[in-house]
């Protein structure tokens, strides 16, 4: 399992992976994140409690409602304003 | 992150959890488990068991089981848990008998008056127009048992083989969700003049692109065009006027007579179906203790919803309601035990009668 730092060079990390379907570790789970190609990040349970994190939920609730075809959760957005809206988070 | 622990002889309160491991009725035990997983719980249940009529004197004796699954809010399911049951009893008052034309008055009647509901709270809550609700119903009576649907919950009959002691499912209950090509079909028959009639969208079919059952309580605005107008949201609102009702309130009934290989019914909202087949939730109940069987199905949908979305069974336990809802559905699961040498007696006047409603209590709505 590859553990990549975010982009803009936040403490936390954000991991990258690419064993899909495979649990996280505790206190982490998978989600699916971009446009047309969907990269596999494992990110910390406490972002679900976070209201920029949920916006992200949100609007691919609107999109696609709770169906998430690869099992894990889908973020349909660009990539970067994905890691741009975790990388304030605490 | 508040938690709620409760408890009385209707059940217990564990966080989103809420349960009643055991329980008499008329013919046997049941067991119920609700999971809370939407901001306010759409699920609601009930177990009635005792006499099926207004009349104490006389009439029909038997258990009914109602299931109900609500969607765009809380407001139908919870209106039909509160009348369902007692226009059945009506009805089976005036014929003196329990019937199929019985719950189909009971669900018409139901359905009138939620449009009752709409018709006056609409000027100043027009979103309520968009409320409704599937309706699964089991009445055990007689040596019958009647099962009624609409919508995507599912009724599962245990059966088991004495030689072997393995457990078949038979599914009783017919689904109206227009991911079954069969659902599509009526779809288009019952309206050939509209080829848009399903739509398919990110995979997922849909009735005019917005709602994935084909019958329901309530949605009036896919039933009245009075309705389906300002001020209701743009995205309810239909391009061209209604011609005729888009989604129906009739309920898909069957009778069948119980063997003594019947053993146990499952009841359950679409929420444990997406995560259990029918035959893997009746090999746990045939291969685990009944107290508490309810509870144990909850937990083996959420370890599957878990196994999904990549992550720990007890990280999912910690995720609060509202955000819970993009991991899994509301769950509702009532299992029903019959057992045959209380089936063949006649109904028993001095049985107390048993009225268990799934979900406890309420949490206020969070903003």
């Amino acid at each position: 399992m590859a553990f990549v730092r975010s982009l803009l060079g936040a403490k936390k990390i954000l991991s990258r992976s690419t064993a899909a379907g495979s649990a996280a570790p505790k206190g982490f789970l998978a989600v699916y994140v971009g446009e047309s190609q969907k990269k596999r990040y494992l990110v910390p349970l406490s972002y679900l409690s976070q209201p920029s994190f949920q916006a992200l939920l949100s609007k691919s609730e609107e999109e696609f409602g709770f169906a998430h075809p690869m099992g894990g959760l889908t973020i349909p957005c660009p990539e970067d304003t994905f890691i741009n809206v975790t990388s304030r988070l605490q | 992150t508040t938690s709620h622990t409760y408890s009385d002889s209707k059940g217990k309160q564990d966080g989103l959890l809420w349960y009643k491991d055991s329980a008499h009725h008329l013919f046997g035990d049941f067991s119920m488990a609700v999971v809370q997983a939407n901001n306010l719980l759409e699920d609601q249940s009930q177990v009635e068991s005792g006499p099926l009529t207004t009349l104490s004197s006389s009439g029909p004796y038997g258990t009914f089981v109602g299931v109900y699954d609500g969607h765009g809010g809380p407001e139908t399911s919870r209106f039909v848990n509160d009348h369902l049951f007692h226009h059945l009893k009506r009805f089976a008052a005036e014929q003196d008998s329990m019937s199929v034309d019985v719950i189909r008055k009971a669900y018409e009647a139901t359905e009138e008056g939620f449009l009752g509901v709409v018709a006056k709270q609409w000027a100043v809550k027009p979103h309520i127009a968009a409320v409704g609700s599937c309706c699964l119903i089991g009445v055990v009576c007689d040596g019958k048992l009647y099962v009624a649907n609409v919508g995507d919950s599912r009724a599962v009959l245990g059966k088991v083989i004495k030689a072997t002691g393995e457990v078949n499912a038979l599914q009783l209950s017919a689904e109206h969700n227009v991911s079954i090509e069969s659902v599509r079909q009526e779809m288009h028959s019952l309206h050939p003049d509209d080829s848009h009639i399903v739509v398919l969208k990110h995979n997922v079919w849909r009735v005019k692109g917005i709602i994935q059952v084909s019958r329901s309580i309530g949605d009036v605005y896919l039933k009245k065009s009075e309705f389906n107008k300002e001020p209701l949201y743009t995205k309810y609102r239909l391009r061209e006027p209604m011609k005729r009702p888009i989604l129906s309130w009739e309920p898909s009934i069957t009778v069948h007579d119980l063997q003594p290989d019947d053993q146990f019914l499952i009841f359950a909202s679409d929420g444990l179906w997406e995560q259990l087949s029918n035959q893997e939730a009746v090999e746990i109940v045939q291969n685990h203790p009944r107290n508490g069987i309810a509870r144990r199905l909850v937990k083996a949908a959420l370890q599957e919803a878990a196994k999904k979305r990549e992550m720990r069974y007890s990280d999912l336990n910690k995720i609060e309601r509202g955000v819970r809802r993009h991991f899994h559905d509301d769950i509702t699961v009532v299992v029903l035990f019959l057992d045959t040498n209380l089936l063949s007696r006649a109904s028993s006047l001095k049985t107390p009668s048993v009225s268990i409603r799934g979900g406890g209590i309420t949490l206020p709505k969070k903003l």
